[in-house]
């Protein structure tokens, strides 16, 4: 009897059918869910995730890569892209870009030129990189190509980069361009890379960053941003005197402008004021419909290594649950000359 | 009438000898030693062809084949599962009624082997019935259905009707073997052009050399479809790819490039009506839906080494008038109308549960034959252990 | 005379305790540094609270390939001594020539050649980082299992710089002149404040904080008391960087900071008051921890492992010496010993389970270590009815084989390793890893058993009609058992499957190997109950259970593939191919005509044999 069951067993195709057509009814879908081909997966510190154009085929993401791609030509030459995300401490933008050039045995940069490209993605600012060697770098006498995006989110450093033979990197420029501007930038807390799952605050506590627009008064020059500015700024003056310009941004009162300002004046062997008297030190500025209030602080005495008497001008300003802060420190006589360009400064500064 | 009784003493001599060859211990020992040649090589396969590919070609067979290099010759080697445990089924059966008697000292091997019968079925009928497929869900998704991680279909949707889609649902196996596919509910006729069980696809623009496109409608007019090898990996899988040309009564629409990589569904207008062509997992609809509420990811401290999982989800069956929250983690399944959903995976940054879906009426067996050899096993081996012992002490 | 044979086995006895005990009373002499009550401070690692002693010895076996360093490399240390001078001394560390680099070829990419010898110190490698880096980066974009001699090689290279760079750069920043100072310093410094930037700290000491974060290898910093959560533990650079955004700086901080001042100064006053301090603190506020950590650390350094091995090969001497002379004495002392050494074993065995919290067997390593220990129980039970010798030579054999291939797999590093999500469940660990790994060690057990048989009998004149009948019997015996224990291991990994993933059986390479156990030992079992096979067809079979068990054990490992694979263990290949080899010989003397053999073991089947393989 059992015999004949199994027997019957093996002539019935179960129910389990896969090769007959069928006709169904069913309620509409909401939300139609069409999944990224490719996400950054798994990795808990990962808050971007990327949609890979076609023509990228995925390869294994190892060792420091997030994701890992190629492009390949139909005569055999390829791409390599990468994305490789660092905590906090990468370098800078130049420091990387001067990275990536010397890979192509280009000499150094010192300042943003041209191959420097500011996007603004999702809320965020992505550097687009594109740099070229000057002499054939390659075997078989070819010239090497990389195209390359920085961001900074949310505590560390993202870099984007595709690198390969001239030709066909550049043929990709578009696309690669076009990968950057379809990031999406997750809001998620800054996580340094090992202790991922740690449900502490994490060191350093990340600003969001917008993209920042402004007019650059004259003599100032842009510096690499560090996680905790949004914009940087060196005045040089004569005698190789020198002012920093910091523009920081931070959710919330952060502390209250009376604590600011006292951490300043300590900063400047200065004693603490109370809430009154900044009411009547500091002064009220309207620049491009924003009221800032602006500090002006000297020291008393010379302080800085050279002996000079620090000055810091200050504009704070709260708004949206943000506070800004526009910082000039430096040399008294320098800062006191740039004041003008500091107001000047402000009124450019769009504030997202 | 004295020739007929010789042929039918002939033919009784034959069964007999059938039966006491089908009811030999050496059978049981020449199955069993092809079953270990089986298991060893199908272990041995699965580097090559991943391990689906061997369960359906090695245990879910009667044969395996083995064709000489350069040649269409398909020459069986080794009997597959199905063949060898229908054959130790047979021969277990017949063993025992060849030799059944009861009596307390045989006890435990009529026990265990009646467990191995039940084991060998069970197995057999889970090969057959079982029904495997995946849920994905994103937080606050709610689907009513799963899918089979290998299996394609060509969904073509009407989707006329604003209260419902009307889903023909055209497995894999099907486009691979038709030319022209005529279904009753559909004002026209599909014809297969060309069908590629892995591809890959490039933007024709990136391609300068790719030929000219098959398709005249949809995205697939700017790509370039190029076929590969099917894969054998475990966590890939195969972008299948076809070119149907759709044909009404008054003449061709056109041809569409539908394909796994291809997610968007592919609208198109049929005598008033608008269909969508989209080529995607097998679906299997279920009676009810279930809805990711958070999905939980524990790790232990100072590692990546997940500790466990667990998703929370709303089961709501309007049915049978259920809505109740249930939390399914590792090793803790939920189980509801035939279906056990199992946590299995998790995706997309934690945001995303990936459940197992798994039907199997003959779930309950194993269990049941698990119990009955352990216990035959148990008491003649303690008989056995006894009785030596008490010889040794005299 | 009885009184006189059992002082000398109490006096045995005595003396293997001894040899055993001895390491605890062995006093770290190099130093006046109290090195052992530094190695027993507790710090998190991949997941499990473990003594410093532990990070340091598997550190070490990973960089260097031993526990400790010989003279030859330098100056001989102890592992926690290495690991203290890497931390807290790194450039007195970095002279070490704890890098052995063998593969010729990695030393010409590295620009070597053969003459520079094979052992580097870290200073040496330091030019040649960036040549490591780039090798083991094009060599990693190679599928793990196609990768060559060389590229194996040079990943396993860049995997101990890495460790060892990670190592040196977890309690201070490699170079720190003055931790205690610069810590001081901080305290002083430093107003906490939510942006670092702020706090007065200069952004050159943050990035050096930024970076001891990220590199640190591990936790050493306890939750703040308290809370006990391990996720709560943190790197030291962690630590610091919330005392500037939060303030409150934890006291291990200054603890660590005072050890790390005082090693490199040689004040072994200061470092040994910082580390009672310190632990002091611990102790009134972790004290279970502490006390795992203690005994973790007494374990580490006993090592009853190693001292059961020894005496495995003793106890295997003594029986086997017990053939030719005085088998009445020489075979209870093996007895005895033997005995002695499982004790030792399972002390072993019941310390890991305690430390770990877990069923014995876990993952390979420990695996290894249970097969050992079933084998050996099963032995004494065969030795106590039979009094032969036998039992106990065979099963220290396998006592000795399972523990030498044990020591091999702990070469990995931490043996007591997480337990992956779908495995983390105690009940089936218990039940279905313990049934099927016992179903190995029977299984081992018959065929080792089968191998003294045919050795005994085709090359010795030793075996006699009445030991090769107990043979038969044993190996019978053996074999119903480890049907029943693979047989209901297997069925409830099934059953574990069933429950975890909804799939009873999914033909999973590991699943594969432990069913072929189980039919392999069916097989036997019918092929005799059928008289197929008789005596030495008997021992032929179980011969080939030891291929059977050896493929399920590692074979399948080394296919790479399935959810149970353990990781690719290249080196292991041809041992195993040659013990198959070995065995297939030894299959192929046993089925030598008899005449060939020295001993004539050939007999009238006794009556009993017939009933039992009627009956059944």
């Amino acid at each position: 009897m059992l015999v004949i069951c199994a027997g019957a067993f093996l002539v019935t195709v179960g129910c389990n059918d896969n090769s007959k057509i069928t006709v169904y009814r069913v309620p509409k879908e909401t939300k139609p869910q069409t999944a990224d081909q490719v996400s950054a997966e798994g990795d808990a510190g990962a808050i971007v995730r990327w949609k890979a154009p076609s023509g990228w085929e995925e390869q294994l993401a190892t060792g420091f890569r997030k994701g890992s791609f190629i492009v390949r030509s139909p005569d055999g030459r390829s791409a390599d892209i990468s994305v490789v995300s660092f905590p906090e401490s990468a370098g800078g933008l130049l420091a990387n870009v001067n990275r990536w050039r010397s890979q192509l045995k280009l000499a150094p940069v010192n300042e943003i030129d041209r191959s420097i490209t500011p996007l603004s993605v999702d809320g965020h600012q992505v550097f687009f990189v594109d740099i070229v060697s000057e002499q054939p770098v390659l075997d078989g006498g070819l010239k090497s190509r990389v195209l390359g995006g920085i961001l900074a989110t949310g505590g560390e450093t993202w870099f984007f980069k595709m690198s390969g033979e001239d030709k066909l990197v550049a043929s990709q420029r578009d696309v690669f361009r076009q990968f950057l501007e379809t990031l999406d930038i997750g809001k998620g807390a800054a996580t340094t890379a090992t202790s991922t799952n740690a449900p502490t605050p994490p060191p350093i506590e990340a600003p969001e960053k917008a993209p920042l627009q402004y007019a650059l008064p004259a003599g100032w020059q842009e510096q690499p941003l560090s996680s905790m500015r949004v914009a940087s700024f060196k005045v040089s003056g004569q005698n190789g005197k020198e002012a920093d310009v910091s523009v920081v941004s931070l959710p919330g009162v952060a502390g209250g402008n009376l604590a600011n300002v006292n951490r300043w004046r300590d900063q400047l062997k200065l004693s603490p004021i109370d809430a009154n008297a900044l009411v009547q030190s500091a002064e009220q500025i309207e620049a491009n419909g924003h009221d800032f209030l602006i500090v002006d602080l000297v020291s008393e005495s010379p302080i800085s290594e050279q002996h000079d008497k620090i000055r810091i001008l200050a504009a704070i300003l709260n708004e949206n649950d943000r506070s800004w802060f526009v910082k000039m420190t430096g040399e008294e006589q320098l800062v006191a000359s740039q004041k003008t360009a500091f107001v000047g400064f402000l009124r450019s500064l769009a504030i997202p | 009438m004295s020739t007929n009784t010789l042929a039918q003493s002939r033919a009784l001599d034959f069964f007999k000898r059938l039966f006491r060859v089908l009811s030999s211990l050496r059978l049981t020992v020449v199955c069993l030693g092809l079953a270990m040649l089986l298991i060893f090589f199908g272990t041995l396969a699965q580097v090559h062809l991943g391990i689906h590919a061997v369960q359906a070609r090695y245990f879910q067979s009667l044969f395996i084949f083995w064709s000489p290099p350069g040649s269409d010759w398909k020459i069986p080697v080794l009997p597959g599962g199905y063949l060898l445990g229908t054959v130790l089924l047979i021969n277990l059966i017949a063993a025992h009624a060849a030799r059944f008697q009861f009596s307390r000292k045989k006890a435990g091997i009529i026990l265990l082997h009646f467990g191995v019968i039940l084991l060998l079925i069970g197995q057999l009928l889970t090969g057959l019935m079982a029904q495997e497929s995946q849920l994905r869900l994103d937080e606050g998704e709610t689907r009513a259905y799963s899918e089979a991680p290998r299996e394609t279909e060509l969904a073509v949707i009407d989707v006329t009707n604003p209260d419902y889609d009307q889903v023909v649902a055209i497995p894999e196996r099907v486009l691979a073997r038709a030319s022209t596919i005529q279904q009753p509910t559909l004002p026209f006729t599909l014809k297969i052009h060309r069908f590629l069980p892995n591809s890959q696809l490039v933007m024709r623009a990136q391609d300068a050399l790719a030929s000219s496109s098959e398709a005249t409608n949809g995205v697939g007019v700017n790509v370039a479809v190029s076929e590969i090898p099917r894969t054998v990996k475990d966590d890939e899988r195969d972008l299948v790819s076809v070119f149907v040309e759709v044909e009404t009564m008054q003449g061709a629409l056109g041809t569409w490039l539908v394909s796994n990589a291809i997610s968007d569904p592919q609208p198109f207008t049929s005598n008033g009506r608008t269909f969508e062509l989209v080529m995607r997992q097998r679906r299997f609809y279920k009676q009810f839906a279930l809805t990711l509420l958070n999905f939980t990811h524990d790790r232990y401290a100072g590692t990546d080494i997940p500790k466990n999982f667990s998703s929370r989800i709303r089961l709501i069956d309007f049915e049978r008038n259920e809505n109740r929250e249930v939390l399914i983690s590792m090793n803790d399944p939920l189980r509801y109308r035939g279906f056990t959903f199992y946590q299995s995976g998790f995706d997309n940054d934690d945001k995303t549960t990936i459940l197992q879906v798994v039907k199997n009426p003959a779930m309950i067996l194993p269990y049941i034959a698990c119990g009955l050899v352990a216990l035959g096993l148990v008491t003649q081996f303690s008989m056995h252990l006894t009785g030596f012992v008490k010889r040794r002490k005299t | 005379m009885k009184k006189t044979r059992s002082l000398v086995t109490w006096l045995i006895v005595a003396a293997s305790a001894i040899f055993v005990l001895a390491p605890l009373f062995r006093h770290e002499t190099e130093s006046a540094f109290d090195l052992r009550d530094f190695g027993r401070l507790p710090v998190l690692l991949n997941g499990r609270i473990k003594p410093l002693d532990t990070v340091a010895r598997n550190s070490l076996l990973i960089i260097h390939g031993r526990q400790t360093l010989r003279a030859e490399y330098g100056q001989p240390l102890s592992a926690i001594g290495w690991l203290a001078e890497l931390m807290m001394k790194p450039e007195q560390a970095d002279q070490q020539k704890i890098f052995v680099i063998r593969n010729p070829e990695t030393l010409a990419a590295l620009g070597w050649n053969s003459d520079a010898g094979k052992y580097f110190s870290f200073r040496q490698l330091f030019l040649h980082l960036e040549d490591i880096e780039q090798q083991a980066g094009l060599a990693q974009k190679v599928d793990a299992q196609l990768r060559s001699p060389f590229q194996r090689d040079i990943i396993k290279l860049y995997e101990r710089v890495t460790l060892y760079h990670r190592l040196k750069n977890s309690l201070q920043v490699s170079g720190t002149e003055d931790f205690q100072k610069e810590i001081e310093e901080l305290l002083k410094t430093v107003r906490p404040a939510p942006n670092p930037m702020d706090s007065g700290i200069s952004s050159d000491a943050l990035r050096r904080y930024a970076f001891l974060a990220e590199t640190g290898y591990f936790f050493p910093i306890p939750p703040v008391p308290p809370a006990s959560d391990p996720h709560q533990w943190r790197k030291m650079g962690e630590s610091i960087l919330s005392f500037v955004t939060a303030g409150n700086l934890h006291p291990a901080v200054q603890a660590y900071a005072a050890m790390a001042t005082a090693f490199a100064a040689g004040d072994a006053g200061a470092f040994n008051a910082a580390v009672a301090n310190y632990g002091g603190w611990l102790r009134e506020h972790f004290a279970p921890r502490v006390r795992k950590a203690d005994v973790e650390s007494v374990f580490n350094s006993l090592q009853p492992f190693y001292s059961a091995m020894v005496i495995y090969v003793l106890v295997f001497i003594l029986a086997c010496a017990s053939w030719l002379v005085w088998p009445q004495i020489l075979g209870r002392h093996a007895l005895s010993l033997l005995i002695v050494a499982f004790v030792v074993h399972s002390a072993g065995l019941g310390i890991r389970m305690y430390l770990e919290g877990r069923p014995p067997v876990t993952n390979l390593y420990s695996s290894a270590v249970f097969i050992g220990w079933g084998s050996v129980l099963l032995g004494i039970v065969l030795e106590r009815f039979y009094r032969n010798g036998i039992g106990s030579a065979t099963a220290a054999m396998v006592g000795f084989i399972t523990l030498l291939i044990a020591h091999h797999l702990s070469m990995d590093g931490d043996t007591m390793e997480m337990m992956r999500a779908v495995l983390d469940t105690n009940g089936w660990l218990a039940t279905h890893v313990v049934c099927v790994t016992l179903g190995y060690a029977s299984t081992f057990l018959a065929g080792f058993l089968a191998l003294t048989y045919i050795l005994r009998g085709s090359l010795t004149s030793s075996l006699n009609q009445e030991t090769a009948r107990a043979l038969t019997r044993m190996v019978y015996g053996i074999v119903c058992f480890a049907t029943l224990f693979s047989f209901v291991g297997t069925i409830l990994g099934g059953i574990w499957a069933d429950q975890s993933w909804g799939r009873f059986w999914g033909w999973d390479p590991k699943e594969n190997g432990a069913l072929l156990i189980v039919l392999w030992n069916a097989i036997i079992l019918h092929a005799r109950w059928g008289g197929l096979v008789k005596h030495r067809g008997l021992m032929v079979m179980a011969l080939f259970g030891n291929i059977v068990t050896s493929w399920s054990w590692f074979g399948v490992n080394m296919l790479g593939i399935g959810l149970h694979s353990y990781g690719f263990m290249e080196s292991a290949f041809p041992w195993l191919i040659g013990f198959c080899i070995s065995q297939l010989a030894l299959m192929a003397l046993g089925s030598l005509p008899p005449h060939l053999w020295r001993s004539s073991v050939e007999m009238q089947r006794p009556a009993s044999a017939r009933a039992v393989a009627a009956t059944s």
